[in-house]
């Protein structure tokens, strides 16, 4: 875990131990801007970067990476970089199946290492979850059950959210349940970060207060 | 400053020097519930309350607070609480103008101290800000220009913000502008804060972007 040549430096913090983070962006041309050195240093360092994209947007992914200096088609080729749209991955089936998912990305986080790469370094697009297929709305849910999974690793774990798609109440949600955010550019241990155990307790509870709400109607 | 009479707690956090707090919530029960112990503290400490508020829902505010076992009809009379309407502060002239809002805010606090209360206790509902008034568009921009405010003075002010009403974006603006923030119903130190100066620079390069790209259409 975490030893010295797996420091990981970028949006102007250090990483430490903790390694599952969130980071918001008002813009595609902040995301990219913010990220560049994430995604750069890892394939200087030789770590394996998994992505996760919007389908719509795979082409301009690779084009942005390529514009950073990245050597896609040669990393695509070796199997360094793996891009996978959403349909092949959270929403394969066409639903969001939340402990089918988590599983598959534990897999993937072992991926990287297993095939002799340093470490993973794992980015997903979350806007997956504004797409109208069975389950999305387990994505906090899901999110918080993901500390209990990254803990076990050094890989590196970047869910980026658009501020103009998605609600603030769930943005809220999701900068509670991510130990690190990225917020202005800027990468922060984050003091409002809930652990998992406590988390899903407060999952349970509205949910309750909503049936309860429901009956009383 | 910050002498140890003036110290406050409430929401599972103690207040140091920095006194502007934004409070994210889901519903007004989750407010009044997280902003009970603050607010009755208050008045146990013979501190002034002035809190304000949206005009529909000022029935609704002082009911509350009577449940919370404040007698408000006395406090009241004896201008220890002073509730005020959004038109007669944030929106006086049907419209918003920060410089004179941020003079109100001053003499708000003065008059108090002038009066012999230990400390003011301000509450602000923000939702002011959504309404279609000239000015309003302002709000980030006071709210940072407030951190040149408070410093000079021990009160702690609180701006509340309704989750389900603010869009997101706004919502990390209004973040990044307070030093402390409760978000779940916990008072944190915000490590994402941007002092004024700083921020300031920012939103002038966010217009400037915004104009040269509305020249260039």
């Amino acid at each position: 875990m975490a030893t010295e040549s797996h420091s990981v430096q970028f949006a102007g913090g250090n990483l430490a131990g903790q390694r599952h983070i969130c980071a918001f962006f008002n813009s595609t041309d902040e995301e990219y801007r913010v990220l560049r050195s994430f995604y750069t240093d890892g394939f200087d360092r030789g770590d394996k970067a998994f992505h996760l994209v919007d389908p719509e947007l795979r082409e301009e992914h690779l084009r942005r990476l390529a514009e950073a200096g990245i050597n896609v088609q040669e990393a695509m080729d070796s199997g360094q970089l793996e891009v996978r749209p959403w349909q092949d991955a959270p929403l394969r089936g066409g639903r969001f199946d939340e402990d089918t998912w988590l599983a598959s990305f534990e897999q993937m986080l072992q991926s990287g290492p297993a095939a002799g790469y340093a470490q993973t370094r794992f980015l997903g697009h979350m806007e997956w979850a504004l797409v109208d297929l069975p389950g999305v709305e387990d994505l906090i849910d899901f999110e918080t059950r993901v500390n209990y999974v990254t803990p076990k690793y050094d890989n590196i774990v970047v869910c980026t959210y658009d501020l103009s798609k998605f609600r603030a109440s769930v943005v809220m949600d999701a900068l509670r349940t991510h130990p690190v955010v990225i917020i202005g550019g800027i990468l922060q241990e984050n003091p409002f970060f809930i652990p998992p155990d406590q988390f899903l307790l407060e999952l349970r509870e509205r949910r309750s207060v909503r049936k309860s709400a429901a009956t009383a109607n | 400053m910050g002498t140890e009479s003036h110290s406050v707690q409430f929401a599972g956090g103690s207040l140091g020097g920095q006194r502007h707090i934004c409070a994210f919530f889901n519903s007004i029960d989750e407010e009044h519930r997280v902003l009970r112990s603050f607010i009755k503290d208050g008045f146990d400490r013979g501190d002034k309350a002035f809190h304000l508020v949206d005009p529909e829902q000022r029935e609704e505010h002082l009911r509350r607070l009577a449940e919370a076992g404040i007698n408000v009809h006395r406090a009241i009379d004896t201008g220890q609480l002073e509730v005020r309407r959004w038109q007669d502060a944030y929106l006086r002239g049907n419209h918003f103008d920060q410089n004179a809002m941020l003079a109100l805010i001053e003499e708000v606090l003065q008059s108090a101290d002038t009066a012999g209360y230990p400390l003011t206790r301000l509450v602000a509902h923000m939702e002011w800000a959504l309404l279609d008034k000239p000015g309003v568009d302002n709000l980030v921009e006071y709210e940072t220009r407030l951190n040149y405010v408070l410093p000079k003075y021990d009160d702690p002010v609180i701006c509340t913000y309704d989750l389900s009403k603010f869009p997101a974006s706004m919502v990390m603006d209004i973040m990044r502008t307070h030093p402390v923030v409760i978000i779940g119903g916990i008072l944190q130190e915000n490590p994402f804060f941007v002092p004024p100066d700083q921020f300031l620079l920012e939103l002038r390069e966010r217009r400037s972007v915004r104009k040269s790209a509305g020249m260039a259409n």
